[in-house]
């Protein structure tokens, strides 16, 4: 059985406008040890899929209306909070986007770093120290002693960060949300991170599903990738299927609008028009206005899942004959 | 028009900023955000400036745009002194030159309609009509790819490329000659950025625009810049043409940011060149600032400052590697030690003494 498995998960947005529907029936899966990419444009969902794991969506606005999700054999739909806020932290670690706000400046890194430990492991005193000197040392920040008293306005951006990624994984989690963990940071900064996530991930065995919108990012870090579009996941595949043999038209101009950098090129072929509006989603495949491939039945009517190849899957009409 | 001399000359320039101490705002000491920098940008071309956050690219943006006073040095934009105190020379450089930040979100007033924000700098300079103006306007919206009948509309109504388009609508409005982009597409979407770099080249083919392009995405710089230098705290210690700096690097930094960049293939595993940080800037590395986090340092490198040095015909790199005479050696080093390095941060002591058999060979 898999650590992870999201069945048919839809969760909407009440707003003044309509009910946005965020994510509508996502289905996916995470394996002990594995990292799923979960890529997309802003607005695709991909953050609104983590926090409905977690079950942290904002409030009162954010419901999950449907769906499943199985993670270590328990139904987080049907937990209720208390067993929530027992598991986050503990089995189910956040790493969030902006270290520059994840942190509470009024509190030391040593203070916040030692609160899961404290509350989730029930340490305290001289072993709790320990425990939160060996984390700093385990993301490589040096002088781990002095910098527990420090507060996260003395750090730089990717040793906040670090940090951040350290208090993930300090109650050794089994699944880990990171969300764009690393776009706010430089190209040298961002290699360390990935670097010191992966070597943490490998060490205690971790699941992981790294949500960006960088697909080169993405590439780097995952097993498998999942490519979310206007709220439903249209391909997933392991990672070099995905970048090899792209299926879907939508990863395969993700994939041609990145600048390269090791060879040049004349013009970059870009994606033109915007994502449908969620509120007001569009019959048919929810690509059909961008797409370089549209038929007139992509207008009608939506796509099922296509199967490529062993665990790849598309949600296209390329790929039904006739 | 001249045409012989370039659109923008930068030479030597500096800026110190002071810190100061204590109840009296005691001078401590000097951050050298930008110390001894020279380029130039040649018109309706592009020069990138590339480096990680507290290289001083940013800082160099500012001073052009005379956000901030420069300690020493001097700029010349198209021939004249772009720090003349003469206020009709300066209302001049105004209209010559202008910029795109890197967020549209702060860089545009929620409080003002997209035309007015893009008239601003017309009705500001006193040479433009209302009328005029608002034609103009609706002429630069139709160029940037925005329906000339949304003027009215509100930044928040945008999304995040369009936002930006505005944006380069506001500098197009004034017809410069020269654009300082800092950081134009990094906030945006991947799948957004290829349109919005799209844009800014079409424009600069159309109008010969030249363009200051501040950027820390490989790719990106690669795509849009004809001439790239590489700065690291405060200095520039690479240029070249973008295409031969990603493919042969000769900076173990400018080769630091390739790597970190490149590895797109799938599962290529996070790489790593190094756990340093940035050294500050107030107290830079004595010798070659970069000594610290290099690789391949020898022993001289903490203590005697590299010159520029002049490699091939368009290139040039300021590391002791290269010392006359002995390119090809600092090349065999510079490649083993890409080889090596990436494989893991820890292996350094193996790399340690790569480096040590291979300079002692090059010493001889």
């Amino acid at each position: 059985m898999s650590l992870l498995e999201v069945e048919n998960l839809s969760s909407h947005l009440l707003t003044r406008r309509g009910t946005v529907k965020a994510v509508d029936g996502v289905s996916l899966r995470v394996e002990a040890g594995e990292t799923l990419g979960l890529v997309g444009e802003s607005g695709s969902g991909k953050s609104m899929t983590c926090l409905s794991i977690a079950r942290l969506l904002p409030w009162p606005v954010g419901r999950a209306v449907g769906g499943k999700i199985i993670f270590d054999g328990k139904d987080l739909m049907e937990a209720s909070e208390k067993e929530m806020s027992r598991m986050r932290g503990k089995e189910l670690a956040m790493i969030p986007q902006d270290p520059f706000s994840s942190l509470n400046p009024v509190f030391s890194i040593g203070n916040q770093l030692m609160e899961p430990l404290r509350i989730h492991l029930g340490m305290s005193g001289k072993p709790l120290q320990e425990r939160a000197r060996e984390l700093l040392s385990l993301v490589r920040i040096p002088e781990a002693g002095r910098r527990l008293n420090q507060y996260p306005h003395q750090l730089s951006g990717g040793m906040r960060q670090r940090v951040v990624g350290a208090m993930a994984a300090s109650c050794r989690p089994k699944l880990v949300l990171a969300d764009e963990p690393t776009t706010s940071l430089d190209v040298t900064t961002q290699a360390q991170f990935l670097y010191l996530l992966k070597s943490i991930q490998s060490e205690f065995g971790m699941g992981m599903i790294y949500v960006s919108h960088d697909l080169g990012v993405v590439a780097r870090v995952s097993d498998r990738v999942a490519v979310m579009y206007a709220g439903k996941i249209v391909e997933q595949a392991s990672a070099k299927d995905i970048f090899e043999r792209p299926a879907h038209p939508y990863t395969r101009a993700l994939l041609d609008s990145i600048a390269p950098v090791d060879r040049d090129v004349e013009r970059l072929p870009s994606i033109d028009g915007d994502p449908p509006e969620l509120y007001d989603i569009p019959v048919g495949c929810r690509f059909a206005n961008r797409c370089p491939h549209v038929m007139p039945k992509c207008r009608e009517l939506a796509p099922p899942p296509a199967k490529i190849g062993k665990d790849h899957v598309a949600d296209c009409w390329l790929h039904y004959a006739d | 028009m001249q045409t012989d001399i370039p659109l923008l000359e930068v030479r030597n320039l500096k800026k110190y900023f002071p810190i100061t101490a204590g109840p009296f705002r005691r001078l401590a000491g000097w951050v050298q955000a930008v110390d001894d920098v020279s380029f130039t940008v040649p018109r309706g071309q592009t020069l990138g400036l590339v480096g990680e956050s507290g290289s001083g690219k940013t800082t160099v943006a500012k001073v052009l745009l005379r956000l901030e006073e420069p300690t020493s040095g001097d700029v010349l934009l198209n021939g004249s002194d772009l720090f003349s105190r003469d206020p009709r020379l300066q209302k001049s450089h105004r209209e010559t030159m202008q910029a795109v930040f890197q967020d549209p979100g702060s860089s545009l007033n929620p409080r003002m309609a997209v035309e007015t924000i893009i008239a601003e700098p017309m009705l500001v300079g006193g040479k433009w009509s209302k009328r005029d103006a608002r034609a103009r306007v609706r002429e630069v919206l139709a160029e940037v790819g925005i329906r000339p009948q949304d003027g009215n509309k509100y930044p928040h109504e945008f999304s995040g490329g369009q936002r930006q388009r505005v944006a380069i609508a506001r500098a197009l409005a004034l017809r410069p000659k020269l654009i300082v982009l800092d950081e134009p597409v990094s906030s945006l979407d991947v799948s957004v950025r290829a349109q919005v770099m799209n844009l800014l080249k079409d424009l600069q083919e159309e109008y010969g625009l030249s363009y200051l392009l501040i950027a820390h995405d490989i790719g990106t710089m690669r795509y849009l810049s004809d001439w790239t230098a590489v700065m690291y705290l405060g200095q520039i210690v690479e240029q070249g043409p973008p295409g031969q700096l990603c493919s042969q690097p000769f900076h173990p930094y400018t080769q630091e940011l390739v790597t970190a960049a490149r590895s797109t293939a799938p599962m290529s595993g996070a790489k790593v060149t190094t756990m340093a940080e940035i050294p500050s800037p107030i107290n830079p590395p004595a010798g070659c600032r970069f000594h610290t986090r290099c690789p391949t340092r020898m022993a001289k490198c903490s203590q005697v400052t590299p010159e520029v040095r002049r490699l091939g015909v368009e290139r040039e790199a300021s590391c002791h590697l290269y010392e006359p005479g002995r390119f090809e050696v600092a090349l065999e080093v510079r490649n083993a030690m890409a080889e090596h390095y990436w494989e893991d941060s820890e292996s350094n002591s193996k790399t340690s003494s790569l480096r040590d058999e291979k300079c002692q060979v090059a010493d001889e």
